[in-house]
């Protein structure tokens, strides 16, 4: 199978789960979807998910009362983990620009795609999985 | 060339990402994939006559199959009569049949 | 004699909190309607949809006892779901994500929904003819 996931949403879980949980979803797919070299995993980062590939360093640790996070979530190594894991990851330019983000330097292995190159990536998918 | 189906629960009068979906859907159209638009829940909105949409409008002028979902238009007490031109009601069973004929169905 | 398709179901919200939860149960009801096999994978919230604890209560705003009231469950939902796929001799899988019960507590669930994980989901897709994920907001 030829998986888009298209993410377009962001920091929604990111405290409560210690992980952007469609990042960890797709990473713990990869097992499976690594069995056979016909499968393709990759990720269209949306929306305020384009803040995703800017991360530099681990999500702060909430604190309430005496409670304290000791595991946030570090979205940068996740994101470099999938890379390394062979999921190619795609940002959407025009969300960039909207967010002021467009002249960031963009993290290697990550492309970036004009909002009408898009449906070039939905043809090529066998499936498009819009989280 | 695909055909694609999109569930649009997504209003552009309270979701701006509405309007990058439409963008999208369009994009697909004029590169020749056969797309409907499907809408549930309030993306029924812009259907009414008289709602003020641009963008949504653009699609329905567009070769894009544009239905209503008869259990939201129902729920929110928009009659058939109310749609705009072009817009037909369908029950969500359609939805179904698109993914039994294996096109590509995508919910916004 | 027509061979029946699968389809593959991600669902991410809970009960109660969303209308995508009702436009989630209608496209089931539908693909069972049209004779199709179902497997759907419950992540986050959506671990609690099957919840064999929930409980229907009165409605003292409009005056209804709680049989009066009958309040609608997803639990109930998917038990008729079950039963409408059993009389039909369909499949009607339904998987739970085993870390998103825990996490929520609702580790009870109601007869023949299982616990899982993501590589579920991943085989449930694998396997059907088309498959349809709704994200939560």
């Amino acid at each position: 199978m030829k998986i888009l996931n298209v993410l377009s949403q962001a920091f929604r879980t990111t405290v409560e789960e210690q992980d952007e949980t469609i990042l960890w979803l797709i990473q713990s797919m990869m097992s499976k979807a690594r069995a056979s070299s016909d499968n393709m995993m990759s990720l269209l980062l949306s929306g305020h998910a384009v803040y995703y590939a800017f991360q530099n360093q681990t999500q702060p640790a909430l604190t309430l009362g005496d409670w304290q996070q000791s595991q946030p979530a570090n979205i940068k190594r996740d994101i470099q983990q999938m890379l390394d894991t062979g999921i190619s990851i795609y940002l959407v330019y025009e969300d960039l620009w909207d967010r002021g983000l467009d002249m960031l330097p963009v993290p290697a292995g990550i492309d970036i795609v004009n909002r009408n190159e898009i449906p070039t990536l939905y043809e090529y998918a066998d499936h498009i999985w819009h989280w | 060339m695909s055909d694609y189906v999109f569930l649009q629960s997504q209003d552009p009068f309270t979701e701006t990402q509405t309007l990058a979906q439409y963008q999208l859907i369009h994009n697909l159209a004029t590169k020749d994939n056969r797309v409907t638009l499907y809408l549930i829940q309030n993306g029924v909105m812009p259907a009414r006559r008289g709602a003020l949409c641009k963008p949504f409008d653009l699609l329905c002028n567009q070769n894009i199959n544009v239905v209503a979902d008869r259990f939201s238009l129902a729920q929110r007490g928009i009659e058939l009569d109310q749609l705009k031109s072009g817009i037909n009601a369908e029950e969500i069973g359609v939805v179904i049949d698109a993914m039994l004929r294996g096109d590509k169905v995508i919910w916004n | 004699m027509q061979q029946r398709k699968q389809l593959t179901f991600a669902f991410m919200d809970p009960p109660f909190e969303s209308e995508r939860t009702v436009s989630f149960f209608r496209l089931l009801d539908a693909a069972l309607d049209k004779n199709a096999d179902v497997c759907v994978f419950a992540y986050e919230g959506a671990a609690a949809l099957a919840f064999a604890k929930q409980a229907q209560h009165g409605n003292a705003v409009h005056g209804h006892d709680l049989q009066q009231e009958d309040h609608p469950l997803t639990k109930t939902w998917i038990k008729a779901l079950q039963d409408k796929a059993s009389f039909k001799g369909l499949r009607f899988e339904w998987v739970n994500c085993g870390l998103c019960v825990d996490e929520r507590g609702v580790n009870e669930s109601i007869d023949d929904c299982q616990r899982g994980g993501p590589s579920d989901f991943w085989t449930f897709a694998e396997n059907a003819f088309n498959s349809l994920t709704i994200g939560t907001r």
